[in-house]
């Protein structure tokens, strides 16, 4: 698999604080890659290495599997922290140097104004705009001239609900294109819905990285319901791969074995001439799951 | 090269402090050349010998001595080119205090390309400065000066390139200053404060080591004004005028240029953006 980042035993302090700890790390091409970790753990600081604008302590990282240059940066499209940009131009103007830098055309900043629906207030001074219209530019920006790689940090920082949705779908679109992108965020959510692959962060250190579906989806409780929960919960006792069973309003939730899924459940219960009017896998909660990766380490 | 610049001044281009400033700057270096004559026949009418000052006039302006002389006024330290230093001092530490330093260098510019773009910029002022000079010159020794022939007009022109060597050494200690200091008013106060500090340096230290003062350097290469009439010396004035530009000047400057863009180099290459 071609690699896209490589960054080998890097480290950054400030004083102190050991804000980049010895940091290893392989991004495949083509994966949506997730820096997952609590404010203050270093995901920014990782970001602006890789991104030349902060020096690193020791250690190295590589682009495209070629050394370091401008040239790399010109093929990575990236927002880091907040939307950066001259508040006395407009956002066309703004796009034109931006454009100018990374030497791609000019043409492409209709295109790209247009997805984040900014097209109509062009020409505005970009001091002008909402903090959620910033953010949108500093995404407009990132996406000029096509780049292979996207570095989103905290994307959805400051933007409505509405246009949390639209950058969302916006990054999981943008991937089906074969993009690789690299996501920052301390939002499990955020990751969950968007990344294949995670690597989680504590005060500078990686705790874990895999996929996504590894680490934060386990499955591991079933709502079910049917028209007579007695009846349901007395043949749901009896069936030998259920480890726990609760009831709760009109529903029954219950906790499986592993290796056993809804649909194994559901041939039991159809075996027992019982039909489901509900059926829903529980996902283990994020947040909790989250934490509990975290204070895993602590212990 | 030409792209730098492009992207430099398309970040100023509607920026109106920047025109506000530069116009203010051009219309001021205009007014001050312009303006010596009339202050001349201001001073000519008052005095009740106007026929003195007319002479005095007509050297102050003639052709060759104009242009040691206009630059001499322009160039000087504590006067107009100030505005054009601000100028420079605001452009860098913009970069800093909007972050835009940092998208400039995601999107693709080296440290170097952003200092290189900046240096750039300063060589276009520097040239402007000394537009404005060559041509408020030749106006004003076509219009005073008995001879115009090809030798005494391009006489001593060379003092507009020594002028051109002050003004952008000048912008280039100017944007170090910047560099270090990162926010407008600590490097404004930080400028004039060294504006003050300096000539207190000079005035105690050893005359052998004073040349090599920065703001020093920075000026001498156009050291004092001259006309044929000052070389008439007397005993109680026996000072000799600069006559010519000395490339002892001309290379500490350069020096000091070099150092200016090595330094802010260095330390932009080490910092965090
Ligand atoms: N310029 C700086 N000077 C001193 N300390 C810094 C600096 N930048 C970051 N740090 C420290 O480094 C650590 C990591 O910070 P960083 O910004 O990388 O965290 P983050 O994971 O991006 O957090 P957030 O989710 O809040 O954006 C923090 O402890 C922070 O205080
Ligand atoms: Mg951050």
């Amino acid at each position: 698999m071609e690699k896209v980042l490589t960054i080998k035993d890097l480290n950054k302090n400030y004083g102190k604080i050991h804000a980049v700890k010895n940091l290893n790390l392989e991004i495949d091409k083509g994966c949506v890659f997730g820096i997952l970790g609590p404010n203050g753990s270093g995901k920014t600081t990782t970001l602006g290495i890789i991104l030349s604008v902060i020096n690193a302590k020791s250690g190295s990282f590589s682009w495209f599997e070629e050394p370091n240059s401008k040239e790399n940066r010109k093929r990575i499209g990236a927002i880091l922290e907040q939307p950066i940009f001259y508040p006395y131009l407009s956002a066309v103007k703004n796009l034109k140097i931006v454009a100018n830098i990374k030497e791609v055309s000019d043409s492409d900043i209709e295109r790209v104004l247009k997805i984040v629906e900014l097209y109509d207030r062009r020409d505005s001074k970009f001091k002008t705009y909402s903090y959620g219209m910033k953010q949108r530019l500093a995404i407009a920006s990132a996406l000029l001239g096509n780049p292979e790689v996207l570095i989103f940090d905290e994307p959805t920082n400051g933007l409505d609900p509405k246009g949390i949705a639209e950058i969302r779908e916006l990054i999981i679109k943008i991937a089906k294109e074969g993009i690789t992108i690299i996501l920052a965020s301390h939002l499990l959510d955020e990751v969950q819905k968007t990344c294949t692959h995670v690597a989680v962060l504590k005060s500078g250190e990686k705790l874990f990285s895999g996929k996504v579906s590894d680490v934060l989806n386990v499955s591991d409780s079933l709502e079910i319901a049917s028209n007579n929960l007695e009846l349901l919960s007395l043949a749901l006792n009896e069936y030998k791969n259920v480890l726990d069973l609760k009831k709760e309003h009109n529903q029954l939730i219950i906790k499986l074995k592993e290796g056993t899924s809804a649909f194994n459940v559901n041939s039991y219960l159809v075996g027992k001439g019982i039909v489901v009017t509900h059926l829903a896998e529980k996902k283990k909660s994020l947040e909790n799951q989250f934490l509990e990766l975290l204070k895993e380490r602590d212990d | 090269m030409i792209r730098l610049l492009k992207i430099e001044l398309q970040k100023f281009i509607s920026y109106k402090a920047f025109w506000f400033m530069l116009i203010f700057y051009a219309a001021l270096l205009a007014i001050m050349i312009f303006g010596i004559p009339g202050l001349i026949d201001y001073i000519a009418e008052k005095s009740g010998e106007p026929s003195k000052f007319r002479i005095f006039k007509a050297i102050v302006f003639n052709f060759p001595d104009v242009w040691q002389n206009i630059t001499y006024v322009a160039s000087a330290r504590y006067f107009i080119k100030i505005v054009l230093g601000i100028i420079v001092i605001i452009i860098i530490t913009n970069e800093f205090s909007y972050l835009t330093i940092r998208s400039n260098i995601i999107n693709g510019f080296s440290k170097k390309d952003f200092l290189l773009a900046k240096i750039e910029l300063i060589i276009v002022l520097a040239l402007f400065s000394t537009l404005i000079v060559f041509l408020s010159g030749l106006y004003l020794g076509f219009l005073h000066s008995a001879s115009t022939s090809i030798g005494d007009v391009f006489g001593k022109m060379i003092f507009l390139l020594g002028y051109f060597i002050e003004i952008t050494s000048y912008l280039l200690f100017c944007l170090l200053l910047g560099i270090i200091f990162k926010k407008t008013g600590i490097t404004f106060v930080v400028h004039f404060v060294y504006l003050i500090v300096e000539p207190i340096f000079d005035y105690k230290l050893n005359d052998s080591i004073t040349p090599f003062l920065p703001l020093n350097a920075i000026n001498n290469i156009i050291r004092t004004p001259n006309t044929s009439l000052i070389k008439i010396k007397t005993p109680d004035f026996n000072y000799d005028f600069q006559e010519f530009i000395s490339i002892t000047d001309v290379s500490i400057c350069l020096v000091y240029a070099m150092l200016f863009v090595v330094l802010s180099y260095f330390i932009l290459k080490r910092r965090d953006i």
